[in-house]
């Protein structure tokens, strides 16, 4: 409406000046630029995302090989375990809700994958309760959940070690009662999934584990991309 | 979804209960009132038999809110209970959860305080933490005082979320038992009796 703009109307074509000099290039060649970027971050992430369901890290890195101590009170480390997949969490026996969870989804992931599969597919439980979760206290425990299932201890250095190199961490919190060893523990509660290879390759949270079947779709695409 | 895991209450209900009260009443005065005449004539005499009824009925209905329909007795707090379970657990653990959903029917707020159960020490309302970042995140849990139900929303209590804590097991139920359960609400101290299934798994 304002009359000061009129002026330009009467401005020539050929006196607009070089193209470069119109805004309107530049912002095309800034949006332009923008698109492919944003296209190249995701794209790229997609890529190494693979459709997987779980989280893929990449480039996927070795895992730690621990060295801990099973149900049956028996050394046991990673590398025994090459050539399968190892799905792995941390967690420990008076866990009443998200361990019981866990176990208790992985336990259906692993009935759900049919006897061939199975074989090549192995669960791990680590307790980070090193004090009350003896190899003893594990067996009555973690193959409740499904007998496939192997509970692991260790000593505490060895435990925090383990913790440590995966990346997760846990926490004894105070007894609330009266009892000493009625304390809680808090801890990470990401499953890994580590590869034939013994690479760390894909990460869940644990609630992705009620999601059985996109579990065995990821473990079933991990063996036969191997 | 299993009849015991599931219950409403509502006006309707109270009227229905209030009117058990009565007929029990009833039949307990008449009885003590007769209880010489009856008993001084003979037990199939016009009041031994009318009160033989009233009794008969009352059985019946206390029989009734015995077995299950007991839920029905809450007049207030105005709410449903639905696909509650206790987690089966192995033999060797002392401690368990329950799941439940609690819908709020009122317009005035519930909270969920605790229960009780025969089979175990303690029934207490735990909230799930999380505390830290990325792959450090902990999970843990926490003792609540109670767990609100807006009014018009539910109370999820669900699998690795909150829940009602088990504590101190006495037995432990197999999969597919039923184990008694008394939640609190408040206001009011509310109490409502479920039977509600022992499962590996969220029943549904």
């Amino acid at each position: 409406m304002s009359t000061s703009i009129l002026p330009n109307q009467k401005v020539q074509p050929n006196e607009r000046g070089p193209f470069w000099s119109n805004w309107r290039i530049w912002a095309a060649v800034v949006a332009l630029l923008f698109a492919l970027g944003i296209s190249i971050l995701f794209g790229s992430k997609q890529a190494a995302q693979r459709g997987y369901f779980g989280q893929r890290l990449f480039p996927p890195k070795e895992a730690f090989d621990f060295n801990l101590i099973n149900q049956d009170a028996q050394p046991f480390q990673l590398h025994q375990l090459r050539g399968k997949v190892v799905l792995f969490l941390f967690g420990f026996t008076h866990c009443p809700n998200v361990c019981p969870t866990s176990l208790t989804n992985l336990g259906a992931v692993y009935q759900k994958l049919g006897p061939e599969l199975r074989k090549q597919v192995q669960i791990l439980f680590l307790s980070v309760d090193a004090q009350r979760d003896t190899p003893t206290a594990l067996k009555n425990y973690v193959p409740w959940f499904d007998p496939s299932i192997i509970g692991l201890s260790g000593s505490k250095e060895a435990i925090d070690r383990t913790v440590q190199e995966y990346g997760g961490s846990y926490e004894i919190m105070p007894a609330s009662s009266k009892d000493p060893n009625s304390y809680g523990v808090n801890h990470s509660a990401y499953i890994y999934l580590i590869n034939p290879a013994g690479q760390l390759e894909l990460l869940y949270d644990n609630d992705k584990l009620v999601d059985t079947d996109r579990m065995v779709g990821d473990i079933r695409k991990v063996l036969t991309e191997k | 979804m299993s009849p015991f895991g599931r219950h409403e209450s509502g006006k309707r209900n109270g009227e229905f209960v209030r009117t058990i009260i009565r007929e029990t009443t009833t039949w307990v005065g008449q009885n003590r009132k007769n209880q010489g005449k009856a008993l001084a004539r003979s037990r199939t005499g016009v009041l031994g038999v009318i009160s033989e009824e009233r009794m008969l009925k009352a059985v019946a209905v206390l029989g009734m809110v015995w077995f299950g329909v007991s839920p029905l007795v809450a007049d207030e707090p105005n709410i449903r209970v639905d696909g509650a379970w206790m987690r089966a657990v192995p033999p060797s653990v002392s401690d368990t959860a329950i799941y439940l959903t609690i819908t709020n029917l009122g317009k005035d707020k519930v909270a969920l305080t605790g229960g009780k159960t025969l089979i175990a020490d303690s029934v207490e309302p735990m909230i799930t933490t999380k505390s830290g970042e990325g792959a450090k995140q902990e999970l843990g849990m926490a003792s609540v005082d109670s767990l609100e139900v807006p009014p018009g929303g539910k109370l999820v209590l669900e699998p690795g979320g909150n829940h009602l804590m088990v504590m101190g097991l006495k037995k432990h139920p197999a999969e597919g038992e039923k184990v008694n359960l008394t939640i609190t609400l408040e206001p009011g101290g509310h109490e409502i009796r479920l039977e509600i299934p022992v499962s590996r798994k969220p029943v549904s």
